[in-house]
């Protein structure tokens, strides 16, 4: 059951996608670099952007992801962010640019949250 | 395939132009050692400056980035190097001729090497005892401590548009540096006999003292002038 849910290709998709949505949200700071330190926007964002991610998702493998499945893969698309954010912060940053542990624990919760209110709304829809 | 291919191209796109803000790799030039401050000018800022970007409403500002460095060195000895940053600094507009503005910015330069000779001067204090570790954790105890003196500094000075008050913290910083000048070479050696030759000597020589204020003397004067 797990195997057919995490296969190598979905994996490789939420990867890509997570990837993706890293480099916009890096792209958006440029242009809106006032939010960067308000983790509610990002966290929002990064749910709305996860969010494109299901119909994408549903689109490639004609699947529906159940609640649990898709918080499984929510959580699994803030910590790529997180591993993301800090290989950039290792590579690219300074140590005295610091690198907010706390900021992705809070966005990690605020973006389940977030999203299960967005997953709800599909089901709002279908009934 | 192909789509999967063409975000992954996106994405490495998308990624170059946010890096490009953060290091300008296109204009980039080495950091500077704290030995070379008086070499620093305003074409050293190379960064960019993110578009639309104010400080406190005011668009006519800098911002310099500054950072210690610390090498493990093979015979034992630590090296922490105070580095102006000069891909990562930036400043509205390159053309700009305005020398009390790089003045507040060099003084950012200088509060970062007041804490490199802080830590210089804790490693030799408890030299018999330290390990990486420690000095790691240290280094982050000032760096938040930098953090604190860095925005009192701005908030004080208002960004160098309070001259009276940043006349005030230039010579705050210069006797804080000359406090501990004695650590003011980048290699703290630990617990050898270079130490003794290094760390164990005199006060500097009192011919530097009257030069340290009478800089101080200098721009006092001109601004009562």
């Amino acid at each position: 059951m797990l195997t057919h849910w995490f296969n190598r290709d979905k994996i490789l998709s939420l990867i890509i996608w997570s990837f993706f949505s890293f480099s916009v949200m890096k792209v958006f700071s440029i242009f809106f670099y006032y939010a960067h330190h308000i983790f509610l926007w990002y966290a929002c964002l990064y749910s709305l952007l996860f969010f494109a991610y299901y119909f994408i998702f549903k689109r490639m493998f004609r699947l529906k992801l159940s609640y649990i499945q898709y918080t499984a893969n929510n959580i699994l698309f803030v910590l790529l962010i997180s591993l993301f954010s800090y290989l950039y912060y290792k590579i690219i940053l300074l140590d005295n640019d610091y690198f907010a542990y706390t900021f992705f624990i809070a966005m990690l919760i605020s973006n389940v949250v977030f999203g299960s209110l967005l997953f709800l709304f599909t089901l709002i829809k279908r009934t | 395939m192909r789509l999967a291919l063409t975000f992954i191209i996106s994405s490495l796109f998308l990624l170059a132009v946010a890096v490009l803000y953060d290091v300008n790799y296109i204009n980039y030039e080495s950091p500077r050692p704290y030995a070379e401050w008086t070499k620093i000018n305003f074409y050293d800022f190379r960064g960019l400056k993110k578009p639309g970007m104010k400080l406190q409403g005011i668009a006519e500002f800098a911002y310099i980035k500054t950072n210690r460095r610390i090498d493990y060195l093979s015979n034992g000895n630590v090296e922490i190097t105070t580095y102006f940053y000069r891909s990562k600094s930036y400043v509205f507009a390159q053309d700009i001729r305005n020398p009390d503005l790089l003045r507040h910015e060099l003084y950012h330069f200088h509060i970062t090497e007041y804490f490199s000779r802080l830590l210089r001067r804790t490693i030799v204090q408890s030299r018999n005892q330290i390990t990486r570790k420690t000095i790691r954790n240290l280094n982050w105890q000032y760096y938040t401590l930098e953090d604190q003196m860095q925005q009192q500094y701005d908030e004080d000075s208002d960004h160098s548009y309070v001259l009276q008050e940043q006349r005030r913290w230039e010579i705050k910083v210069d006797s804080l540096l000359y406090s501990l000048h004695e650590f003011s070479t980048p290699v703290v050696a630990i617990g050898n006999k270079e130490y003794n030759t290094l760390y164990l000597k005199k006060r500097p020589d009192e011919k530097i003292l009257p030069a340290y204020f009478f800089n101080h003397l200098l721009h006092t004067y001109k601004l009562w002038w």
